[in-house]
């Protein structure tokens, strides 16, 4: 995508658009509604909070301004920012903006003709719709402002080096790399998910408990390193994986890497959506994969020569004429 | 850990394997108690069978090097690194040995001689 498409998509249209989907309803049922609006359901689907049209226009109009106004600052930004930055502050505004705009489309649409408050519902389709749209924009945003230029040249100083491989000899390459913080992240969490599951709603205690064992996958990576690419299992258990075939590959290096320029720890960013995906357990060495497609991948590991030499050993091999062809 | 094999070799790969986790022991590459991949894994990134691999885990295991527990992986035993250098010197004994004409009967008379 062009330069100049991506800040109109990223400035005008999604802005107009989710404007339009928060704005436009609220606006013709305004009329409509009754004094006091649900604006907070239980499990169940029926209303248990109520206020005013006003106030919870104010609310979710403030938070979809705050969110679209982090969509349009990085419309306008000329300046090279550092990678990930326009994707992840692009998504998180797109997200806001749209859950805001969501829940105020939703509201007059459900609530309108009603005599009171308490008879208001929301379905589940309803509420997988406005979490699902919402998710959909947020990855339009960020698929968008991944194609924005960026500062990218701090890692890029090592020359890509290569080892020497023989016809008939095959190197396999594995290390691990264990981090503690997200265990005791994890188990934070999982008190604070236990202790609601006890005295609040349980959903958001279940949420929490997924979101600890979700961290432990991070305590261990295991990567490898051979002909058929780069792999990396998570966790104790060596899953989920996730691989990178060599075909995809055009260099390795070996760099060091900056949380802040990935977007933080853990899994950062997405290939399919950001074009540019790190899995940070800390910082300092790792291994950098720009792939043929523009995209890359970089992972934090001990010692990234041999791994990096490899591989641009066995990417050179693929390259070369096979013999008898 | 790097492994390499060299599939043009006259030497077996399972030899080659197990030679390559004493050098790695020996030189600290690979440090006691350290895990090493799955048997599968190895196998699957330098396109040989797993039982090529898994030979060379027995080998070592008997050699009281690695320690392998059933679900819980391989790894290196404690003070796996100066035996190193005892098996080392084993197996130079041995190939020196036959090298010489000796059978293998009179090999281990030899060494129970020593003891």
């Amino acid at each position: 995508m062009r330069e100049k498409t991506s800040r109109t998509v990223l400035g005008v249209l999604i802005p107009v658009a989710v404007a339009a989907i928060g704005l436009v309803p609220y606006r013709a049922y305004r009329s409509d509604l009754p004094d006091r609006i649900a604006s907070h359901f239980g499990v169940s689907g029926r209303a248990d909070g109520s206020m005013t049209p006003e106030v919870f226009l104010m609310i979710f109009g403030a938070l979809m301004v705050v969110g679209l106004g982090g969509c349009v600052t990085i419309a306008l930004i000329r300046r090279r920012l550092q990678p990930m930055v326009a994707p992840s502050v692009s998504s998180v505004g797109a997200f806001l903006a749209s859950m805001s705009a969501g829940i105020l489309s939703i509201t007059a649409i459900g609530q309108r003709g009603l005599e009171q408050w308490q008879d208001a519902t929301i379905s589940p389709g309803a509420v997988i719709l406005w979490i699902g749209g919402s998710l959909a924009v947020a990855g339009l945003a960020a698929w968008v402002a991944s194609s924005l230029p960026f500062e990218d040249g701090g890692e890029m100083e090592a020359t890509p080096q290569a080892m020497e491989l023989v016809a008939g000899e095959r190197v396999f390459w594995s290390a691990t790399l264990s981090a503690r913080w997200p265990l005791v992240l994890g188990l934070a969490i999982l008190l604070v998910g236990l202790a609601l599951l006890l005295i609040t709603e349980m959903w958001i205690g279940l949420v929490m408990l997924g979101i600890s064992i979700l961290m432990t996958f991070f305590g261990r990576i295991r990567v490898t390193a051979d002909q058929t690419g780069l792999a990396v299992r998570y966790g104790f258990f060596g899953w989920p994986r996730r691989s990178i075939p060599i075909r995809r590959i055009a260099v390795a290096r070996a760099v060091d890497i900056r949380p802040t320029e990935w977007g933080g720890w853990g899994y950062r960013g997405s290939l399919a959506i950001m074009r540019r995906a790190a899995v940070v357990l800390r910082a300092g060495p790792g291994i950098r994969l720009d792939l043929r497609d523009g995209k890359v991948f970089a992972v934090t590991i001990d010692d990234p020569d041999d791994p990096v030499r490899l591989l641009n050993a066995e990417v050179s091999r693929l390259e070369a004429p096979k013999p008898g062809l | 850990m790097l492994w390499k094999i060299d599939t043009q070799s006259s030497q077996p790969l399972h030899e080659q394997l197990a030679g390559q986790v004493r050098r790695a022991i020996a030189t600290r590459a690979l440090v006691e108690g350290e895990k090493l991949p799955p048997a599968r894994e190895v196998a699957r990134g330098l396109g040989v069978n797993m039982h090529t691999v898994l030979r060379a885990f027995q080998t070592l295991r008997d050699e009281g090097l690695l320690e392998v527990r059933r679900g819980r992986g391989t790894s290196v035993v404690a003070n796996a690194q100066p035996v190193t250098r005892h098996v080392e010197l084993a197996r130079t004994l041995v190939s020196e040995a036959r090298r010489a004409g000796l059978e293998d009967r009179e090999i281990l008379q030899l060494v129970e001689v020593q003891l």
